[in-house]
């Protein structure tokens, strides 16, 4: 599958050497909204929560100019604002009278639902919320969906999730992020006992076939599960060989370091395969969260785009127990 | 060409733990909603729900694989199913653990079933609760693949109230694209705070028995459980095999909440699972309805049959019987399905002295023929509607 276009609303990372200003009062890095206004109807953006708000901000603009055959999303929590609002509401009311605008807003299949209401799609319609392999999930979706139905030749497929307090607090009660005063501008490389967190919104229009406007395309896309690191580099190396690649074909490795240390000796042990390989760590711009891997695609075209020759650019990470590659091609022109 | 079969499945709901259970109470028309025991709630005096008849503990003396390590009730449920559906198709833990074995589960709340503890936790007025782990859609999932070893392949997909039927379709795909040999598919939820408030703030929780089709129905009641069946491949299928024939995933695009007169959705997504399914559509036997009992859900529904039949079906809704079990929902009456299918029989509707008289179609209780194809619905909030099909092997 091809990818034609791509939108993100990501993290701000100041360009300076100390980030303590930041981290002194959120601890992570929040998104930098962009104006909504002319983008998302301004009587349904007073209700949305904020993983809806910038899911929307990143798909309407391509779901407006293209046809779109299938609507995919992958996202580990969705509204979870909403949803421990809607929580706090049930415990501080004694479960009295509630209004439902947060309950509905914090499905996380709310999204899809909200892009097919405003462009009257009734098209296939899926949401994946499988922690850091969502993303993944909704690529591979995908892939079947084109496989077995000759009428999707195109979709919308999306990367979005939002830090609430909620969620930051919970997920660094259980050790995926940390609460840093402040962090080093290489943080990626640091040793904390976390991650440092973030958030974000990626969207995809990609189509089955090529086209006379991209040439870029999702070549492969292999998820692993409980594997131990000798099985991730036997998976990295197997999946080159099922595409007839050798490790110099790789122009471009991007990895999701996230400054936490029981990470780095996979990374290091995946990055050591590809000494050739320009090497990028994409979480050192939109830093930790569930669904990342939809940036590090988005890199990925960005880079790619730029290329004249065959190139391959290839997308590792892992988090919570769960392993991934992206292979993206480039065909030359 | 290669046909996805039904290989094994496992169940647990307001009918009770297992497959048998399930049907024994189908057969004598015992509904298993009422007043809950076990669920904590200001609702629970005063409104029906189906619970699962047995508390954490009793729950977890029926695992025969021991507790799951984060121990939510929404776990216990799931791996209660799962266990069932891997020992009735005979699954081997070699197979289990193969790289060409993979899961895909659902659910909408997951660990939120302990609001009160996700409550404290997330604004931090206790210590770390024994959930913290839990409450990620995708950890009961992620306790089962830890448990059985399944390396194969995950997936979690959360699209409201037909998140199995999904899970079901995806997993069919997998298996056609040869991608995988086998794939377990289905889903969990229990009852949870979270869910009965949202429900009740949306005015459609009948307090009383839901009454799925009756021209009285209020609202829908709430239920619990997990289902998952194992799919496998094959070209050549034995006589009674089930099989997955058709199946489709459709948007009703008209509101977040509810479904549209005109039923859009519901009716793309019967007559895509038909045409998946090469059928023409009276060749349906039974439909098993999505049937919540809302006014809005069994109006729609019911409009769906008569634009896509010509004479509809007999259908029913079992949610009569086990409640609105939300990702569960889905798995659990593709069971239902199923066992319509190998038993040659369908059950009493409940609590429908009145059915809708708008339609010429009456539900038809206790179907007792040969049946060959059952239609399964599941349409959830996001306008995510899904349908579909299981046959028999003649």
């Amino acid at each position: 599958m091809y990818i034609q276009e791509a939108n993100h609303i990501g993290i701000h990372v100041p360009d300076s050497d100390d980030l303590g200003n930041i981290f002194l009062e959120n601890k992570c890095f929040l998104v930098q909204e962009p104006d909504y206004t002319g983008i998302i109807p301004s009587n349904i953006l007073r209700r949305m929560g904020k993983a809806v708000r910038l899911g929307m901000g990143v798909a309407l603009p391509i779901i407006q100019k293209y046809p779109v055959d299938a609507i995919i999303m992958g996202t580990a929590n969705g509204g979870l604002e909403d949803c421990i609002k809607f929580l706090n509401q049930i415990v501080e009311f004694e479960e009295g009278v509630l209004t439902p605008t947060n309950f509905v807003q914090s499905t996380p299949n709310a999204l899809a639902g909200q892009l097919a209401i405003l462009t009257q799609n009734h098209c296939y319609n899926n949401t994946h919320t499988n922690n850091a392999l969502s993303f993944e999930n909704a690529l591979i979706d995908l892939k079947l969906q084109f496989e077995d139905h000759e009428n999707i030749q195109n979709a919308i497929v999306g990367a979005v999730d939002e830090i609430s307090t909620y969620n930051f607090t919970i997920d660094c009660l259980t050790g995926i992020f940390i609460k840093k005063d402040q962090v080093a501008k290489n943080w990626v490389l640091e040793n904390y006992k976390g991650a440092i967190a973030g958030e974000g919104a990626t969207m995809f229009y990609l189509t089955k076939h090529s086209n006379n406007t991209s040439t870029i395309k999702i070549k492969a896309i292999s998820v692993g599960l409980l594997l131990d690191e000798h099985e991730i580099s036997e998976n990295v190396k197997e999946l080159l060989l099922k595409h007839q690649l050798s490790v110099n074909d790789i122009q471009f490795i991007s990895t999701g370091r996230n400054g936490d240390e029981r990470y780095q000796s996979i990374y290091d042990q995946v990055e050591a395969l590809f000494p050739n390989a320009a090497l990028n760590h994409f979480k050192s711009k939109c830093a930790e969260y569930k669904t990342a891997t939809g940036f590090a695609v988005y890199e990925a075209f960005q880079t790619l785009q730029k290329q004249t020759k065959t190139s391959h650019y290839l997308i590792f990470n892992t988090l919570n127990q769960r392993q991934s590659l992206i292979l993206i091609e480039k065909e030359s022109n | 060409m290669s046909q996805v079969y039904v290989a094994g499945f496992g169940i647990v709901s307001a009918l009770g733990i297992g497959a048998e259970s399930n049907l024994k109470h189908l057969k004598k028309g015992v509904s298993g909603i009422r007043k809950p025991k076990y669920f904590h709630s200001k609702y629970a005096e005063n409104y029906h729900f189906g619970e699962v008849p047995f508390s954490d503990e009793d729950l977890i003396r029926h695992l025969s694989f021991g507790p799951p390590e984060n121990c939510s009730r929404t776990n216990i449920l799931a791996q209660l199913a799962f266990e069932e559906a891997i020992q009735s198709a005979g699954l081997s833990t070699s197979e289990l653990s193969s790289f060409r074995t993979g899961i895909i589960s659902s659910s909408t709340v997951g660990g939120m079933c302990n609001t009160d503890d996700l409550y404290a936790d997330a604004n931090e007025f206790q210590d770390p609760s024994q959930f913290i782990h839990t409450y990620d859609n995708a950890n009961h999932a992620l306790e089962l693949a830890k448990k059985f070893k399944i390396k194969g392949f995950m997936d979690v997909i959360n699209t409201a109230c037909s998140s199995s039927a999904n899970a079901i379709m995806l997993g069919t795909q997998l298996l056609l694209s040869n991608q995988l040999d086998c794939v377990i598919v289905g889903g969990v939820d229990s009852l949870a705070k979270y869910t009965v408030n949202g429900f009740n703030s949306l005015r459609i929780l009948d307090p009383a028995w839901c009454k799925p089709f009756d021209e009285s129905r209020e609202g829908l009641n709430l239920g619990e459980g997990a289902g998952y069946l194992v799919l496998k491949k094959s070209a050549i299928l034995e006589k009674n095999t089930l099989y997955v024939n058709g199946y489709a995933n459709q948007n009703d695009a008209f509101h977040p909440s509810a479904t549209s007169e005109e039923a859009h959705g519901p009716i793309l997504a019967m007559q895509k699972a038909l045409v998946k399914a090469e059928l023409v559509p009276n060749q349906i036997d039974y439909i098993n309805a999505h049937g919540t009992g809302t006014p809005n859900n069994d109006r729609t529904e019911l409009f769906a049959f008569s634009q896509v039949f010509d004479g509809i079906p007999p259908y029913s809704s079992t949610k009569s019987y086990t409640g609105h079990t939300l990702a569960a929902a889905g798995a659990i009456e593709a069971i239902y399905s199923l066992l319509a299918l190998r038993h040659n029989e369908t059950w009493k509707a409940l609590n429908n002295p009145t059915p809708i008289e708008h339609f010429k179609a009456q539900e038809k209780d206790n179907l007792q023929k040969e049946i060959h194809h059952v239609m399964s619905n599941s349409f959830g909030f996001g306008g995510n509607c899904s349908s579909l099909i299981f046959s028999k092997v003649v």
